[in-house]
């Protein structure tokens, strides 16, 4: 690890634990080429095995093990509910895994703190398993370090089987550097692949196979395939019903399409299961078109209130409050110094983004473009990327660069958002 | 339970389940409904004292539709409004049987109360005592009680239900999170 990385690592700990639920890490629960506990009663699964693990470290404070896979559990229930609390839960079976064993001889447990900061350590004492070289790369993606990330996920290929638990987090990484790097069809080549190793094993959690379905609808839904991505979003809540992304990503499907009132419903229904400030807002939107002001006014106030709530929790949600805010143009200097702040440690494209389009709403358009330029760099196919650099050429009078991204940008997904995609509409048209 | 001899009753219940115990209020997190059911069993009636925790971000939502002069605070008669349906809405959710007979729950004494949370931020806390009788049976001393509660069941929470038997009740074969002696 080297300098810049080293001291940035304290900070990890909260954010890659809210990336392995944004950016849709599915099916990580540990490692897994380790099983020296023995495995719990088959019977609804998760639940029995959260509680015999559980019950095994109440009987044996010194099974590393069992915290390590206890802290793997917990994190899956992070990414099937939404609720932050698991990842507290996984933090302290992690510790209570190191407190059991030096880190020398318990690569499991840092395994599961090197998400905050020992990864590249891991790949040292381990470097003959995958795992490792997994958390190294998914730490260095969502860092933006993408030519790092790329070499740990080549390390990582090098490790796996063709088949197993560890090909599916592999297909997952692949899919989601593809897709960063603009290379959609090696990105819908290795999603597929990944679902195709969810279901290729009895044992992969239901949450698993929806993750990967919800995966590959979000990659439709990209690329404005929305047909093909409700398909997923459907199979997803089939195989796991009451799965918050997928009912999200369906509403977002169905707002596409002109159903307001489906979408309506939709996320209703979301936000009923986890109030996803993301969802939130875009009910408010919908309430908005729907011309139901008072509804709307009151999803608006409860973002307001999850960011009080999140700011005494850890501030994990600033990103998605700030664009929040910059979607809805308010509270512009708070939205631009929050992202501005998460850039420092995570310069990701979409940390370079959302600081793009913070920095316009605030004014700032010569910082809008330099961050815009960052968020574009791999040549991602995100309307929504397009829309905010369409958006940023215009503040700067680049007239022909507007009307060719958001051109672009429409042209790839014409309705990826209700209320902004008529905005870049109407822009292209000035 | 109609002999005043002592009595058995085996006790079929079911709780979701939903998580693990943590340091914090709301342990499964600010956007979870807790629920808490305590059942009395006795010769001649059942007693179920039902809680209902809200964590800060239901009640953020609940204390907008309860507040209807939108002053910001809950007037006595506006958390009587509230609780009403409230109550009446739950004992729909709530499945009780003796033997294979519904019984209805009444409702008696019910409270809404305004509980500092996270960062002093509000959540509500309803407190509803409901009560039924309990139908004469057959020779046998042995009954059968079922509860299932259906309330909130998309909503991502605590349950826990305790079963506390009265004077001259045995409890076996339950299925309830835990049992226990009477305590009020």
């Amino acid at each position: 690890m080297d300098g810049r990385a080293r001291a940035s690592a304290p900070r990890l700990g909260l954010l890659l634990g809210f990336l392995s639920l944004a950016a849709g890490a599915c099916g990580d629960r540990g490692p897994g080429e380790r099983e020296a506990t023995p495995a719990p009663p088959a019977a609804n699964a998760d639940e029995a095995a959260i509680r015999y693990l559980e019950s095994r470290v109440r009987q044996d404070t010194g099974n590393f093990v069992a915290y390590d896979k206890l802290a793997g559990y917990y994190l899956q229930r992070m990414r099937e509910n939404g609720s932050l609390t698991y990842l507290d839960l996984a933090g302290r079976a992690a510790h209570a895994s190191l407190a059991a064993l030096p880190a020398e001889g318990n690569p499991g447990g840092l395994a599961m703190l090197a998400q905050v900061d020992h990864g590249a350590r891991l790949t040292e004492l381990e470097p003959g398993t995958s795992y490792p070289y997994q958390i190294l790369g998914d730490a260095l993606l969502e860092l933006g370090d993408y030519g790092r990330a790329a070499a740990a996920y080549r390390r990582m290929e090098r490790l796996v089987g063709r088949r197993g638990e560890s090909r599916l987090n592999l297909e997952t990484r692949l899919g989601r550097l593809a897709f960063l790097h603009g290379q959609t069809d090696a990105a819908e080549r290795h999603l597929s692949a990944a679902l195709a190793s969810a279901l290729d094993r009895d044992s992969t959690p239901r949450e698993t196979i929806a993750c990967c379905h919800w995966q590959l609808g979000e990659l439709y839904f990209a690329l404005g395939h929305y047909a093909a991505a409700e398909t997923h979003y459907r199979e997803a809540l089939v195989t796991f019903p009451d799965y918050f992304r997928a009912l999200g990503a369906l509403a977002r499907v169905r707002a596409a399409q002109g159903d307001v009132r489906g979408a309506i419903a939709g996320y209703e229904r979301a936000t009923r299961l986890v109030p996803d400030p993301t969802y939130v807002g875009a009910l408010g939107d919908l309430y908005r078109i729907a011309g139901r002001e008072s509804d709307a006014r009151a999803q608006y106030d409860l973002v307001e209130h999850i960011r009080t709530l999140s700011a005494l929790a850890g501030t994990v949600y600033d990103r998605q409050l700030a664009s929040f805010y910059a979607d809805h143009d308010i509270e512009a200097e708070m939205a631009y110094a929050a992202a501005a702040k998460a850039y420092v440690v995570r310069r990701d494209i979409y940390g370079a983004d959302t600081l793009a389009w913070t920095a316009l709403k605030a004014g700032r358009v010569e910082e809008a473009q330099a961050a815009i330029g960052q968020a574009l760099r791999l040549g991602t196919s995100d309307a929504r990327l397009l829309y905010h650099a369409g958006m940023v050429a215009r503040a700067a009078g680049d007239q022909a660069r507007k009307r060719e991204l958001l051109g672009r940008a429409l042209a790839l997904s014409p309705a990826f958002d209700p209320v902004h995609a008529p905005l870049a509409r109407e822009a292209v048209e000035e | 339970m109609t002999s005043p001899r002592r009595a058995a009753v085996r006790l079929f219940a079911v709780a979701l389940l939903a998580g693990v115990p943590g340091a914090t209020a709301h342990p499964l997190g600010n956007f979870t409904i807790n629920h808490y059911a305590r059942v009395e069993v006795d010769a001649e009636r059942l007693r179920v004292r039902y809680v209902i925790d809200l964590a800060e971000i239901p009640t953020f939502q609940e204390i907008r539709r309860a507040d209807a002069d939108g002053d910001g605070s809950l007037s006595a008669a506006e958390r009587d409004a509230y609780l009403e349906p409230v109550v009446a809405a739950t004992i729909q959710g709530i499945d009780l049987g003796v033997d294979g007979i519904r019984v209805a729950l009444a409702p008696g004494t019910k409270t809404l109360t305004v509980v500092p949370g996270a960062g002093g931020l509000p959540t509500l806390r309803v407190v509803a005592d409901l009560a039924a009788a309990v139908p004469g049976g057959g020779s046998s001393p042995r009954r059968h009680v079922r509860f299932v509660d259906a309330n909130d069941r998309d909503r991502i929470g605590w349950r826990e239900l305790v079963v506390v038997p009265g004077a001259g009740i045995a409890i076996f074969d339950s299925s309830a999170f835990g049992s226990g002696s009477r305590t009020s």
